[in-house]
């Protein structure tokens, strides 16, 4: 599979202080979580992808061009949905997306097509016909997606595309990136903090802390446990069941009442733990191999780069 | 083409606000109120003689019409383009689309250019039927053509100092007014042939029906180029195209970022 992106030795400097360093990254085709605390250099990234700053040394590709004197042939198939609001005042919703469309190149005609049908997808409603200065945090959410999805872009860059959403809109905004990406095949950046969201809907994820980048792999990858176990959910007495797993011989944690966390292969414990569940009259509800949070692995980049600074 | 009207249809919607219309109207206006003052002046005082006329609201005319009303008009709309996509952070959005930046700078152009032009005729017309000179037709002809080069050129200008300095576009067009078109527009060296004064006031001398004791005062020998009409228009619509193009060319290499951007 071919990368969207690749960066190599990418390094930005804002005067005498430096955004990025050193950036190696390749960012495949799905769907890729950007994650990074404030000031790790996501919004440098971003801005560089698209063009809109130079880059101090190294170089890259997006989409096959190379970044620099071809910004716009780049912008031409990314879409853009920056964290601020970013509506144009004294317009209604289709006349904005109007706006976007023919500056991103349609005939009149097809803007205002392309404007309904994208606000369709939206779920935006009669709403469309107001002054955008009038609307909620969730239609001006809608609204800038809607504008980065106009031209029907290859690559979709999303800048924070759930914050300040209800968990009802937030999950439809999800569900709109997963069509997106499953029916459409378009490539996402979803640039969050929210890690959740990332969880749901992310292929692939990138951790950006002090201007470098901390981690890129596939989510599944970096959530699988280094040394093997499982998270076993029991009813009962789990003192007793974990005093004759220790008899046994077997590795356990209790990680929160009635929740267990045993190392070793789900087809290594499975008969000696069903034994020694009977013998201490504990009942299994569920046995799941453990996994990583994305939280602690986000907290172990991010502590990397405190330690490093201290 | 699709993306420029679309750029000047809606930043003209967007200008029709109760604030716009009300400086619109006081800039049409000023060209009138002078011309009533004026008159009022000679009505109680003594009246202007009657071969000076022309001349005299020629003057009036050319100051208040293309230098002013124009200029301040074309200042309001052109100079603070850029600034006001970055305060209500549209910029990002808008520059990211594929001619974005382009299509974006010159609708603003033009709709900079039909603002300043419309306040400017619409001021003209009405002040030149209040006023009592004789060519009166020649005048407003003269002054229409003055105001529509004022606006090309001062938009172009003003844009350019805009893509510059945006956070303080709307200073540094009323320092560069001030300094350049009028300080060193008058002085009599090669630098006041890159002013947009220097070529108006080249033109004016040409087009309306000044005395002879005005257009050969010392003063006047100085501060006017000595070229034909068509020449004066040439060298100040390539003016107009070099600021146009270098306002664009900053725009797309300048590194804007949206004044609440502190994350990097």
């Amino acid at each position: 599979m071919s990368a969207l992106i690749e960066l190599q030795g990418l390094t930005k400097d804002y005067g005498r202080f430096r955004a990025l360093t050193d950036v190696h990254l390749q960012v495949k085709p799905g769907v890729t979580g950007l994650l990074g605390p404030n000031g790790a250099g996501k919004s440098t990234l971003i801005k560089i992808l698209l063009g809109l700053v130079r880059i101090t040394s190294g170089s890259g590709h997006v989409l096959g061009i190379p970044l620099g004197r071809f910004a716009s042939q780049i912008r031409n198939q990314i879409g853009y949905m920056p964290e601020d609001d970013c509506y144009i005042h004294g317009l209604t919703g289709i006349e904005t997306m109007q706006v976007a469309a023919r500056l991103s190149g349609l005939e009149s005609t097809e803007a205002i097509r392309r404007g309904h049908e994208i606000l369709d997808f939206c779920g935006a409603g009669q709403e469309r016909y107001r002054p955008v200065e009038t609307y909620s945090t969730g239609m001006r959410q809608k609204l800038r997606f809607a504008m980065a999805i106009v031209h029907d872009p290859k690559l979709l860059i999303l800048d924070e595309p759930t914050t300040g959403l209800d968990p009802e809109e937030r999950e439809a905004m999800l569900n709109r990136i997963r069509i997106l990406s499953r029916d459409f095949k378009k490539s996402v950046i979803l640039c969050t903090h929210i890690l959740p969201d990332v969880q749901a809907v992310c292929d692939y994820v990138v951790i950006l802390a002090g201007g470098t980048v901390r981690v890129s792999d596939r989510l599944e990858s970096l959530t699988r446990m280094a040394n093997p176990s499982l998270h076993v959910r029991v009813h009962g007495n789990a003192d007793a069941l974990c005093c004759e797993l220790n008899l046994a011989g077997i590795s356990v944690d209790m990680t929160q009442p009635q929740q267990l966390r045993i190392e070793g292969h789900a087809e290594d414990l499975s008969s000696v733990l069903w034994d020694c569940a009977a013998k201490s009259n504990c009942v299994i509800r569920s046995m799941t191999p453990s996994k990583n949070s994305l939280e602690q692995i986000f907290l172990d980049a991010v502590k990397e780069v405190h330690r490093a600074n201290t | 083409m699709s993306a420029l009207r679309a750029v000047f249809i809606y930043e003209w919607k967007r200008s029709l606000t109760f604030g716009r219309m009300i400086w619109w109207l006081i800039m049409a206006g000023f060209p009138c109120l002078i011309t009533a003052l004026l008159i009022w002046i000679q009505s109680t005082e003594s009246p202007i003689p009657l071969d000076q006329r022309d001349s005299i609201w020629s003057m009036i005319y050319y100051i208040t019409v293309p230098c002013v009303c124009t200029a301040m008009s074309v200042l309001l709309t052109a100079g603070p383009a850029i600034a006001s996509e970055l305060e209500q952070r549209s910029w990002v959005y808008l520059a990211t689309r594929p001619h974005g930046i382009f299509y974006l700078l010159l609708g603003k152009y033009a709709v900079a250019v039909t603002w300043g032009f419309t306040a400017a005729l619409a001021g003209l017309s009405l002040a030149v039927l209040l006023c009592n000179a004789e060519s009166k037709m020649q005048i407003w002809d003269a002054m229409a053509r003055l105001s529509l080069l004022s606006a090309l050129g001062y938009a172009a200008v003003f844009l350019f100092l805009g893509a510059l300095f945006p956070r303080r576009a709307m200073v540094f067009c009323v320092m560069y007014t001030a300094v350049v078109e009028v300080v060193l527009g008058a002085f009599p060296a090669l630098i006041n042939r890159i002013t947009v004064q220097y070529r108006l006031r080249s033109l004016l001398v040409q087009w309306v029906p000044l005395s002879d004791d005005v257009k050969n005062s010392p003063a006047m020998e100085y501060a006017i180029g000595q070229g034909s009409p068509m020449a004066h228009t040439f060298w100040l619509l390539l003016l107009t195209l070099i600021f146009l193009v270098a306002a664009i060319a900053v725009a797309r290499l300048k590194e804007f970022t949206a004044a609440s951007e502190s994350d990097l």
